[in-house]
């Protein structure tokens, strides 16, 4: 009787597994929102998700189908003895062989998305090239929030020297925000990830974006953000006890010269010269007579 | 093979007892401290450690409930432990939730799994199943033994300064090098890193001695394909020990001297990990050119392999126990020889892959994820050949076989798991969220752990001379494989969900506030499975002084230690077994009327010949 | 006095029972109170009592009309009122935190009452019996619940402020010892004195509701204090309100504290006595009253908008010239804000080596060096970092100078004229970017570093540290 009850046990426990694992997204327990990446890249990097996803379920119900049934055979096994054998070569080799080439498959699939991600050259290094002035922001981790800086509105990189300029020291009408970064749609964009103190974690996971804040480094971060909306940004690196209070947020916005511009507004507010509608309109400061 | 055996231990004769026996080596009448005490018996040092590490067992266990407390009900009070931590508010502190799970972490790795493995099984099993009277260096292993106090006082002294460390267990730089970074990197940060330079140490002290002893002190015959698989696990976790912790230690070290002459003096420090420039909570600036990245690299160097140091042993002892109850040979024994090597060796170049994000070179990166991913294949061909080890056996269904077969399916998950992180793109998206927490726990719980509590089922009555008891040691299965699966599967699904690790309040941030019900069914399973471990004490307990006595071989088992008397007497055999084959001949034909071959028997010429070494 | 007046007319009791963690947490005290028990148990009992009457604790709070806090009220009509449970319609969407909430029938017969239920579509809120056996009103009476923005402040306030402010708002919570690890590092404020660095109304006015919200919002930027931006709106207004509530509790039990000062400081018993009677009877219940509407004077005289400091004139373009006059009245001896700054804007002007004198208590501080009103040592802020606490728009640091940093040495120069306060903050915000010393840029004679409406130039290799940015486009 328990011979029966403990080959179910071992048996009804990867099929729970699966019923959960395939009934989750209508749970809402799988990506945030349920929804596909907001990048291109991120959905890359889903597609890839649910590639090993699918590799892994089979190689699961495999060995667990073969578990419960060499279980079964062994537990009603009637012979005085079991089966005298110590192995077979090549049973060995072939299960040497496939995992080694679905392994390697894996590991070279995978190449692609990650050259696009981190190694890729993006050409910074050239004098005058367009992809200078991807450069969004600067984003300083610190404890325990996101401060955000932007190169004044209309500034025109023209070489990776300019920009390591920018990055070492403030310069004449940067705009300053804190834990809400603005990202243009739809474009590519370079951030700075930088550390105001220890080590952080830049992660958007409706981005699919993660990247630490190394302190004393300057780290870029390339992505597009093809989907308009508000995303969460939190750290993922345990940077102390308020690890968990940095709370920021990325929007992705259409008119993004045209945010900068309220934002300068806002932030050359001297008390006397715009109507407060104009400046509350970012949502950065509300008050604005006081 | 030669033996270092005292050549009159030969002689001793097969009915001495204890005492005679221990007098015949001269050994004066040992008082109860230094029998049970300061023993250089490796059988005491190995129950010590055993005792010890179940002991820190519940200590982690309760700092992980704490952990998950917090999580299914944030900031309230905590039953038990409420009242007695609790800050303003009847709330603990954020920082306490810090310390929470650096401790669980630290506890559970330094104090639980490692020594329980190497020290515990390491040290009651590697003689006895070699064949060897003792240790090679008995005072070295006492001291060994000895050497995880000053750790563990270390670490408790760490957790009453300052709010507790508060880095994590991998105590990443800054936050740990810069007193003011956090509550706890000032003193609590300096007794920790002390604390994990001591346990170096101890495990240090082991693996000299493994390595020692199973390299001279095997019994005639017993050629190194005639070793149980425990002992090339012991095998091999010594090697990589012994290759891997110096470098954490010289890293630990580097870091105390970055802290300012172990906290003697902030004025006067080194500045490995530090870079110039950085203001932590309005501090003075950091001097010095460091680069916070050279921690990650070393203390991954060596807890890479450390995870495979917390796994390997119980794969050769799983196995050893699986052919035991399923009265089958190992399924080929040479690959799972051979694959643990290769974990062993590929275990050295994979350590960057708890760094795809951390900003390394990004080229590193591709390396790096090819070797991970091809560590995947010995860990499958053991799995393969478990499963063929059950193929055609004659299982019994004990609390032995119920722990192994509960090893190999969870570590079918953890390993698999472990696929979606190697690969570096989605590994950006999995990076510290609790699908990292799902994979390691089924490793080091689904697996590890299952492995380690039917490895106590199993050799308890050599340990004690009685069996444990059936019924509770079924119950206590029961309801942890259900705890450990309803607390640790949902992690995989909170991890897709995008919630990272070492949250206090993850319920902030309003993409994971709908993982508040789920959590707190987690936590209720944790609690389920915390409570079933007092059913493993108590069984033990009642086992030691009711259990039923038994003989030296229960199981009808065929290796080494199973010819000693149970529990062995100082020397372990009466005299030096000789070894005729290797250790899983179970239901071989060669013999008549009972389905094993111990490895000692001598046979019939015309049957004795090598079957071990042939297939 | 018009608030004398009202003072009292009803006692509401709040009741938080929703996501609290310990029943029995209470507003930690002032230390002095230990001090007033040990010379006379009557006073210190007074004392808490009194307190708990009107304040409670924080898992049940106390409303009380007297004090400007918005405690956040809803009104609705009694439906049916069926056993001990009663339906309500209410006229408005009930806020997040209406779990548990006083109810107001009529005027004055409150009884803190649980919702049960809420029905979304028909504004049906059912509650559950109240503790007190108040007799059930007709239907169609109005109603009004009381305290769910104080309610919904206090939850806030336990998860995101507790750790470092406390649980009364003495800016000593369990995480705030560590915060002091540093010298240098602010302490978290401590609300008592109603004192906060950074407002935007005038010397000596308490801080308004949107100073508040503001700091709340975009946190202190170089403190521990973070930027809480995402919280929503209704979550700010009620953790700044919760706040509101905590200074006046606490400003009161100071100001009680300082009217038992003469019995603490007595010596012998005989000395007590007289004291004792004089301060304990109806000397306690006047000085009470003074208190309470002195606090609730103060903090509503934040929210006139008169006492908002604005300029009158726009600021004067930025540019050398302006810049040259800004270092000029920095370093000179009128307002001399290098004594404390430095002459190179480090925050390490001479002045630091100096020993001062409490304001308050006129007694000589033990060491050189600035001490605010909380006596923590304070030091004159790096102005090369290019932070600034109190917010970077030229409003901001036009405020700093106008009103200086409240509860700090760091005084105000209203009486400087509005020109010369702009010339400061003008050359404050340039130092960080071209250097403390002005430099006149000799392809522009002019110097116009002011780019408000043109694109701003390029970033170039920064010239020799001290030089204002060179515009090579």
């Amino acid at each position: 009787m328990s011979r029966i009850f403990w080959c179910l046990f071992f048996t009804a426990w990867p099929i729970l597994g699966i019923v959960v694992s395939v009934i989750s997204p209508q749970m809402n327990w799988g990506f945030p929102d349920n929804r596909e990446s907001a990048t291109p890249l991120g959905e890359r990097i889903d597609d890839l998700f649910y590639l090993i996803l699918c590799i892994v379920t089979i190689a699961f119900i495999g060995t667990m189908v073969v578990l419960a049934y060499v279980l079964w055979k062994a537990s009603k096994n009637e012979d005085e003895k079991g089966w005298f054998s110590h192995g077979s070569h090549n049973l060995e080799v072939i299960w040497t062989i496939v995992p080694a080439g679905i392994l390697l498959f894996i590991a070279l699939y995978q190449m692609d998305v990650w050259a696009i991600y981190r190694v890729r050259d993006y050409d910074l290094k050239q004098q005058n090239s367009p992809r200078l002035n991807n450069l969004v922001a600067e984003v300083i981790a610190r404890q325990f929030e996101w401060r955000i800086r932007y190169p004044a509105p209309g500034t025109v990189f023209k070489s990776k020297k300019q920009i390591d300029d920018w990055l070492a020291k403030p310069q004449a009408g940067d705009l300053y925000t804190v834990n809400h970064l603005h990202v243009p749609l739809n474009k590519e964009t370079l951030i700075y990830l930088k550390s105001g103190d220890v080590q952080h974690s830049f992660f958007v996971p409706e981005m699919r974006v993660k990247q630490d804040a190394i302190p004393g480094q300057n780290i870029d971060i390339w992505f597009t953000v093809n989907r308009a909306g508000d995303f969460d940004l939190t750290c993922a690196e345990l940077c102390g006890w308020g690890h968990y209070k940095m709370r920021g947020r990325v929007t992705a916005i259409e008119d993004f010269s045209g945010f900068l511009q309220k934002l300068k507004a806002e932030q050359d507010f001297d008390g006397i010269s715009k109507s407060a509608g104009e400046i509350a309109a970012t949502g950065q400061t509300q008050e604005v007579t006081r | 093979m030669s033996t270092q055996n005292p050549a009159d231990a030969v002689q001793v004769n097969s009915d001495g007892t204890v005492a005679q026996h221990a007098d015949h080596h001269g050994h004066p009448e040992l008082t109860f401290l230094q029998k049970y005490i300061f023993s250089t018996d490796h059988k005491v040092i190995g129950v010590q450690f055993l005792l010890t590490t179940l002991l820190m067992l519940l200590v982690g266990g309760s700092l992980a409930l704490g952990v998950r407390w917090q999580l299914a009900w944030p900031w309230q009070s905590m039953p038990f432990f409420g009242q007695r931590f609790a800050a303003e508010g009847g709330q603990i502190s954020p920082e306490f939730y810090t310390m929470l799970f650096t401790m669980h972490a630290t506890v559970m790795i330094f104090l639980v799994i490692i020594p329980v493995l190497a020290g515990a099984f390491g040290n009651f099993l590697i003689p006895l199943m070699i064949g060897a009277d003792d240790m090679a260096f008995p005072r070295l292993n006492m001291l060994s033994y000895w050497f995880m106090w000053p750790a563990i006082i270390c670490f408790g002294m760490s957790m009453h300064f300052g709010g507790g460390p508060a880095g994590g267990w991998t105590s990443y730089p800054l936050l740990t090098a810069l007193p003011e970074a956090a509550p706890g990197s000032g003193v609590a940060q300096t007794f920790w890193l002390l604390a994990v330079t001591f346990i170096g140490v101890s495990s240090m002290m082991g693996s000299v001695n493994y390595l020692t002893t199973i390299i001279n002190m095997r019994a005639p015959g017993m050629t190194l394909f005639r070793m149980p698989l425990t002992i090339w696990g012991m095998f091999i976790t010594a090697i990589l020990q012994a290759f891997a912790l110096p470098v954490l230690t010289a890293a630990g070290f580097m870091l105390v001297f970055d802290r300012g002459l172990a906290g003697l003096s902030g004025d006067i420090h080194t500045c490995f990990f530090t870079p110039s420039e950085i203001v932590v909570n309005n501090a003075a600036p950091t001097v010095g050119g460091g680069q916070p990245l050279l921690w990650q690299h070393l203390f991954w160097f060596y807890s890479h392999p450390a995870v495979y140091i917390m796994l390997l042993p119980a794969m050769g002892m799983v196995s050893d126990m699986l052919a035991t109850m399923c009265r089958k040979p190992i399924f080929g024994y040479k690959p799972m020889a051979y694959s643990m090597a290769a974990i062993a060796g590929l275990g050295f170049i994979v350590w960057g892959h708890h760094m795809y994000t951390s900003g390394m070179n990004p080229a590193l990166g591709m390396t790096f994820m090819t070797s991970t991913i091809m560590i995947a294949l010995p860990s499958a061909i053991k799995t393969f050949n478990w499963l063929g080890t059950i193929w055609g056996g004659k299982i019994r269904f004990n609390t032995v076989t119920l722990n192994c077969i509960a090893f190999v399916s969870l570590f079918v998950v953890g390993g698999l798991s472990g696929l979606f992180m190697a690969a570096v793109p989605v590994d950006i998206y999995i990076h510290d969220t609790y699908f990292i927490v799902a994979h390691f726990h089924y490793v080091l719980f689904g697996a590890t752990l299952f492995g380690v509590f039917g490895a106590i089922f199993f050799w308890f009555p050599k340990m004690f001379g009685r069996m444990m008891n059936e019924r509770l040691g079924k119950l206590h299965f029961f309801l942890t494989f259900l705890g450990a699966n309803g607390a640790f599967f949902p992690m995989h699904m909170l991890g897709v969900a995008g919630m990272p690790r070492r949250y206090a309040d993850p319920y902030i941030h309003p993409y994971l506030e709908h993982l508040m019900p789920m959590n707190q069914f987690m936590t209720v399973s944790a609690i389920v499975m915390g409570l079933a471990q007092l059913l493993l004490i108590g069984n033990w307990i009642y086992s030691i002084f009711w259990g039923p006595k038994v003989g030296r071989n229960p199981w009808n088992a065929n290796g080494l230690e199973w010819v000693a008397p149970s529990p062995p007497p100082h020397g372990n055999f009466e005299e030096v077994p000789t070894v005729y084959r290797g250790p899983y001949e179970y239901s071989s034909p060669l013999v008549e009327g009972r389905d094993f071959l111990p490895q000692t028997e001598v046979l019939a010429p015309s049957a004795s010949a090598d079957t071990d070494d042939d297939h | 006095m018009s608030i004398r007046r009202h003072l009292l007319p009803y006692l509401v009791l709040v009741l938080m029972v929703a996501g609290c963690a310990d029943q029995s947490a209470k507003f930690s005290s002032d230390r002095r109170i230990e001090e007033l028990e040990s010379a006379s148990t009557d006073a210190a009992n007074n004392l808490t009592t009194t307190l708990l009457e009107h304040f409670g604790t924080p898992n049940r709070l106390v409303s009380w009309s007297a004090l400007p806090i918005d405690y956040g009220t809803v009104s609705g009509t009694v439906l049916s009122a069926s056993g001990d449970q009663l339906r309500l319609s209410l006229e408005t969407k009930p806020p997040a935190g209406l779990a548990n909430v006083a109810v107001v029938f009529g005027e004055n017969n409150p009884g803190p009452r649980l919702a049960v239920s809420y029905d979304s579509d028909s504004r049906m809120l059912t509650l559950a019996p109240g503790t007190k056996s108040d007799t059930l009103p007709p239907p169609g009476t109005r109603v009004r619940l009381i305290g769910h923005r104080l309610q919904q402040g206090r939850q806030s306030f336990m998860q995101h402020c507790m750790h470092c402010h406390g649980v009364a708002g003495d800016g000593f919570g369990p995480t705030a010892r560590y915060i002091r690890n540093h010298k240098f590092n602010p302490m978290p404020r401590d609300f008592r004195r109603g004192l906060f660095k950074f407002t935007s109304t005038k010397d000596g006015i308490y801080a308004s509701r949107d100073d508040l919200k503001r700091t709340v919002k975009l946190g202190l930027s170089g403190t521990y204090m973070p930027s809480f931006l995402l919280l929503s709106d209704a979550e700010l207004d009620a953790v700044v309100e919760y706040v509101r509530f905590l200074a006046i509790r606490g400003e009161t039990e100071r100001r009680l504290l300082a009217h038992f000062q003469p019995l603490i400081d007595a010596k012998t018993p005989q000395d007590r006595q007289p004291l004792e009677q004089e301060l304990n009877g109806a000397g306690f219940t006047e000085a009470f009253n003074d208190a309470v509407s002195l606090v609730a004077e103060n903090w509503q005289a934040a929210e006139e908008s008169d006492n908002v400091v604005l300029p009158t004139v726009a600021r004067v373009p930025d540019g050398f010239e302006s810049r040259k006059k800004g270092r000029d009245l920095f370093i000179g001896t009128k307002i001399n804000c290098a004594k404390c700054h430095g002459p190179r804007g480090r925050g390490n002007g001479s002045f630091l080596n100096e020993i001062q004198e409490n304001p308050e208590t006129k007694k000589k501080y033990s060491e050189p060096g600035l001490f605010d009103n909380w006596e923590n040592k304070v030091s004159p802020r790096d102005l090369t970092a290019g932070i600034y606490r109190g917010g970077r728009r030229p409003l901001d640091l036009f405020r700093r100078v106008t009103t200086g940093v409240k509860g700090t040495p760091m005084p105000g120069f209203a009486a400087l004229k509005e020109e010369d306060r702009w010339h400061i903050v003008n050359y404050i915000l340039s130092i960080p970017i071209a250097g403390v010393f002005p430099e006149k840029k000799h392809d522009h004679p002019d110097g116009d570093d002011h780019k408000a409406d043109k694109p701003a130039p390029a970033p170039t290799k920064s010239t020799k540290g001290s030089g204002s940015p060179s515009k090579d486009k």
